[in-house]
């Protein structure tokens, strides 16, 4: 079969699945002109397919089958013509096909519609009139041929005469119709699909889409050059990735809803960032999200043209460019590297996973967006009691924000105490944090109690508007509990006085306080410019080791330093929080600083001494 | 009288029961009504004068008798007279008036000749249609046939009323007649007071092009329509291209970035109002108006209708277009809050299920299919019957 033809029988199949049967019969009737004008297919609607209402005009012509070729001309995509005028045939007669020839010529007769354009009207005619009195076509052109061959090159009807003859052939009485080459094969070719697949563990392409029409039209067109798996949804497609190993991952966008279609981009863009994703959907206008998503290659539009034509060019494109050699050789993944991946991913340090809970799409959204504002976590929604469970079960979280009703109107439930419960015992060490709109203290002490919430909040406490920034100040705190709450005493020190900073740590640390010090603490990979003045807000105290060195250095110990003042401005003026510890005679060139009491250092056994006297007079360590 | 069945031309019963397919409302009392006018001689004489008959026994209105004469010549050119000619007149009687008639009406009916405009010469030999028999398709419809009738968009529109008492005093207000002369007690001067108008205003913006060029026949009916037979006092069309306006600035749809499909609830306060750029005077786009014009000089107190798919028949999201669009009702909303959209499509394509901008415009802007009740349900939005959108602009 020619590369022409299987695209052809591609095309058919996909407006097939796409067409209702009634806009189908009209597809096959309007395949007959050469070209098609809106009046003439709404004549052909009206005298042949009453059962198809005005809007199957439209979704006809606004479908891929038609091109528009100028204004208010459209023409049927020409190699799938054949086979809808097959089908009208068998589905019909050859009458009908007449029929069809007759009205093409009553309408030009009547309205002339194509009166300046010579060439189209002269087609149209020649095809209705090959299907009435092929001899009449036939002579005409031979006439024209002989007398004319030097102006007829550029004429329409030379390009469609091979078509016409063969199609007059084809009706040909003398023919019968079983013979005609219509009866393309188009079932699916059961024989390739079917070998079983299960052992081969290296795969070219994963399929994500929920609809059935479509896994199977890309797959089936995709069968012969690419070893296809296909997912039909979010949960399939992970659970394959875990087992499996492909090359590319050709997705739908909208899997059940746009959240799992994006989860499953998100999902993919952490833990496999080397998969290239082909993004498929049926929308326009999503090249913005394509920035967001480094691993998303190429967004096509199921409704476009050529889409299948693109498919096939980015998949080639793709495993030529982006699939280096050492990724093969790297061990695929199986379960067990698998999970420890995502320990590792877990393990790292600024990403938090959260998992919000809460029926109300808008609170759903509202509370992602928030949370992924400064690409802070990494956030799952679930909009009832089963979906959380199953994301429960399939994913590791650090916190969920859980919605006490999961159903609001009456009857209401309470499913998001069993969210929690389910929680709790899937994920011991997950935070959770209950938010609801109906306070209600019972449920707030067994939440907090019995169920071992780590916090309760309303939606509108007492009448007042949600605070995101505490909000997020809540989950910081639940999430990072080593830098809000053990992080007591930051010592700020230049590099080389930190041979007595490291001692003064290791004091502290001994006598229960948790120092920090960016020598020891910072982890390799994170932002100090970020992390340390988030550190220094967060502390109880800020222990400024002066020197000489420090009091002349320029450097990071200033910035420091004025962080430091500015939070000491937003404390009562009676709080301790710089503590000046001098090792030797220099003198702080900041007035606020030279005010401030400083422990001598000089005497270490004695400066220690003071320090600790300060912090544990704070009776709230 | 019994003969009428037979001499009852072949022709008229394929007529009458392709008028009835145009959902024009004849019952079978109309054929017979036709047939008894025959046999009383009218519509012998010609051609001409028999479909004179029919128009003037069937038609109500203008386009509805130009569909009768162009289905009338139709059928005549398709069918062979057979047993069946103006001189088989079977009415002795009438035959001298005929002939009178006749006499009067020297030229005899002439087939009409197809509509066929001059050509541009061309080289190759026409292909020839004689000898191409057609006739046996003469049951074919040629006529476009819109999901409306004139008659019932008319039966809607004139809904569309707004009455004020206008020009001179010349109608006789009897209750205050009768109240005046009570009130003095002798025979009074009658009260007059000026007749009742109707001055509705009506802006209608079409869309043209693109996925609306398969409506254009009916839209168009649907504009012309309203502006003849609805009797609103003053009607003025504009058309444009997916959007009256366009340069919303979307420097506000930044916050969207991370979003596939945003909805712009959020942002709503935030659009301002849009009358730049064009709309234009004629379908095909060549005339510019300056929009802020148009909307100053007509939107003022009137109704506003737009007329378009907003995007369902491709079936897009155009973040941009939902922006322009909100933007350019905001500008109308500051002359009028009667507006509505129609969309030519149904419901279907555009309700919540769906994820395009029509189906978002919907949540913002009363959108009704351009059918007999969504008509219905439009007009009553611009007689200022409370609808319910979802965000309102």
């Amino acid at each position: 079969m020619s590369e022409d033809s299987k695209k052809a029988i591609r095309l058919h199949k996909e407006i097939q699945h796409k067409f209702s049967p009634e806009t189908y019969d009209l597809a096959c009737h309007a395949a007959l002109p050469v070209a098609l004008s809106t009046e003439l297919l709404h004549l052909i609607r009206i005298n042949f397919c009453r059962q198809c209402s005005f809007t199957s005009e439209v979704d006809l012509l606004m479908s891929s089958l038609c091109h528009e070729i100028d204004e208010n001309l459209y023409e049927v995509k020409y190699s799938v013509r054949d086979i809808l005028l097959g089908n009208l045939l068998n589905k019909y007669s050859k009458h009908r096909i007449t029929e069809v020839a007759a009205l093409l010529l009553l309408y030009i007769e009547r309205y002339s519609p194509w009166n300046d354009q010579d060439r189209l009207e002269r087609a149209q005619e020649l095809t209705a009139l090959n299907f009435l009195y092929p001899e009449r076509a036939e002579n005409w052109y031979q006439k024209v041929k002989e007398e004319y061959s030097d102006s007829i090159e550029h004429e329409w009807f030379v390009a469609v005469y091979d078509e016409l003859k063969r199609r007059y052939n084809i009706f040909h009485p003398h023919i019968s119709i079983k013979d005609t080459p219509f009866k393309f094969d188009i079932e699916p070719k059961s024989g390739i699909s079917n070998v079983p697949k299960t052992d081969i563990n290296e795969w070219d392409l994963l399929i994500v889409d929920d609809r059935d029409a479509w896994r199977e039209l890309i797959k089936e067109i995709l069968d012969d050059k690419y070893n296809c798996d296909s997912a039909n949804s979010y949960e399939e497609a992970i659970h394959k990735l875990k087992r499996r190993r492909y090359k590319i991952i050709c997705a739908n966008l909208l899997i059940e809803s746009i959240n799992n279609g994006r989860g499953l981009i998100r999902f993919l863009n952490i833990y496999h960032p080397e998969i290239p994703v082909i993004l498929i959907t049926g929308y326009t206008n999503l090249d913005r999200i394509q920035s967001n998503y480094k691993n998303i290659r190429s967004i096509l539009y199921k409704g476009s043209d050529d889409f299948i034509d693109n498919l096939e060019n980015v998949i080639s494109t793709l495993l030529m460019l982006d699939y280096p050699e050492e990724k093969k050789d790297q061990e695929y993944l199986t379960e067990k590297n698998y999970s420890k991946i995502e320990s590792e991913i877990t393990s790292l340090p600024k990403k938090g996973k959260i998992l919000v809970v809460d029926d109300q799409q808008g609170w759903r959204e509202l509370l992602e967006d928030i949370l992924t504002e400064n690409d802070e976590y990494y956030v799952q929604t679930a909009g009832n009691l089963n979906e959380a469970i199953e994301l429960l079960e399939s994913r590791s979280f650090d916190l969920a924000t859980i919605d006490m009703r999961l159903v609001d109107a009456s009857p209401y439930n309470i499913d998001g105490m069993k969210v929690l419960e389910e929680a709790k015992k899937q994920q011991p060490l997950i935070k959770a944090i209950i938010l609801t709109g109906y306070p209600d203290i019972e449920q707030k002490h067994k939440a907090l109690n019995y169920y071992k919430a780590d916090g309760y909040y309303e939606k509108a406490p007492d009448g007042k508007p949600f605070d995101i920034d505490e909000f997020k100040q809540v989950i910081y705190e639940l999430l990072w509990p080593s830098e809000s709450q053990k992080t007591k005493v930051f010592i700020s020190c230049t590099a080389e006085d930190y041979k007595i900073a490291k001692t003064l740590y290791d004091d502290l640390k001994k006598a229960g306080i948790t120092p920090w010090l960016d020598r020891e603490d910072l982890l390799p990979g994170q932002n100090w410019r970020e992390t340390i003045p988030r550190i220094i807000k967060a502390s109880s105290y800020f222990l400024l080791i002066i020197s000489e060195n420090s009091v002349s250095k320029r450097g990071y110990i200033k910035k420091e330093q004025k962080i430091a003042l500015e939070q000491l401005d937003e404390l009562p003026s009676s709080a301790i929080f710089i503590i000046p510890a001098r090792i030797d005679n220099a003198e702080p060139v900041d007035e606020i600083l030279q005010n401030l009491h400083w422990a001598n250092l000089s005497n270490y056994e004695q400066g220690l001494k003071q320090i600790l006297k300060t912090i544990k007079s704070d009776k709230s360590l | 009288m019994n003969k009428s069945e037979k001499t009852a031309p072949p022709f008229i019963w394929a007529l009458f029961t392709q008028l009835r397919r145009y959902r024009f409302p004849l019952v079978p009392t109309d054929y017979q009504a036709l047939k008894q006018a025959l046999c009383t001689g009218f519509g012998w004489s010609s051609h001409e004068e028999l479909c004179d008959l029919c128009c003037t026994l069937w038609a109500k209105t203008k386009y509805e008798k130009e569909i009768i004469r162009s289905l009338f010549e139709q059928l005549t050119e398709q069918f062979d007279f057979e047993d069946w000619n103006l001189e088989s007149w079977p009415s002795i009687t009438l035959q001298k008036e005929n002939q009178n008639r006749k006499s009067k009406n020297p030229t005899p009916y002439k087939k009409a000749d197809p509509i066929r405009m001059s050509k541009a010469p061309s080289r190759l030999p026409d292909i020839s249609h004689d000898g191409v028999n057609l006739k046996k398709y003469h049951h074919f419809v040629l006529l476009l046939q819109h999901p409306l009738t004139e008659r019932e968009i008319t039966q809607i529109w004139r809904r569309l009323r707004q009455p004020v008492r206008q020009g001179p005093p010349i109608e006789l207000d009897i209750e205050r007649t009768i109240a005046r002369r009570c009130h003095t007690g002798i025979v009074s001067e009658i009260v007059l007071v000026p007749r009742r108008r109707n001055t509705a205003k009506l802006l209608l913006l079409i869309d043209r092009q693109g996925s609306m060029t398969p409506f254009h026949r009916f839209v168009e009916n649907v504009s012309a329509t309203i502006q003849s037979a609805c009797k609103i006092e003053n009607v003025e069309v504009y058309y444009f291209h997916n959007v009256p306006a366009e340069g919303a600035d979307d420097a506000i749809l930044n916050i969207f970035s991370n979003e596939m499909f945003p909805v712009l609830d959020k942002i709503l306060h935030k659009i301002v109002p849009l009358s730049k750029g064009y709309i234009f005077n004629d379908p095909n786009l060549l005339s510019p108006k300056s929009v802020k014009e148009v909307l100053k000089n007509h939107a003022d107190k009137a109704a506003v209708v737009l007329i378009s798919d907003g995007g369902a028949a491709r079936g897009k999201y155009n973040t941009k277009r939902l922006l322009n669009t909100i933007a350019f009702f905001k500008a109308v909303r500051t002359y009028t809050t009667r507006y509505v959209w129609l969309n030519p499509l149904p419901q279907t394509y555009w309700n919540y299920e769906n994820n395009n901008t029509a189906a978002q415009i919907a949540r913002h802007i009363p959108m009704c299919p351009l059918d007999q009740s969504g008509m219905y349900g439009a007009v009553n939005v611009l007689r200022s019957q409370l609808y319910v959108v979802e965000k309102p602009i």
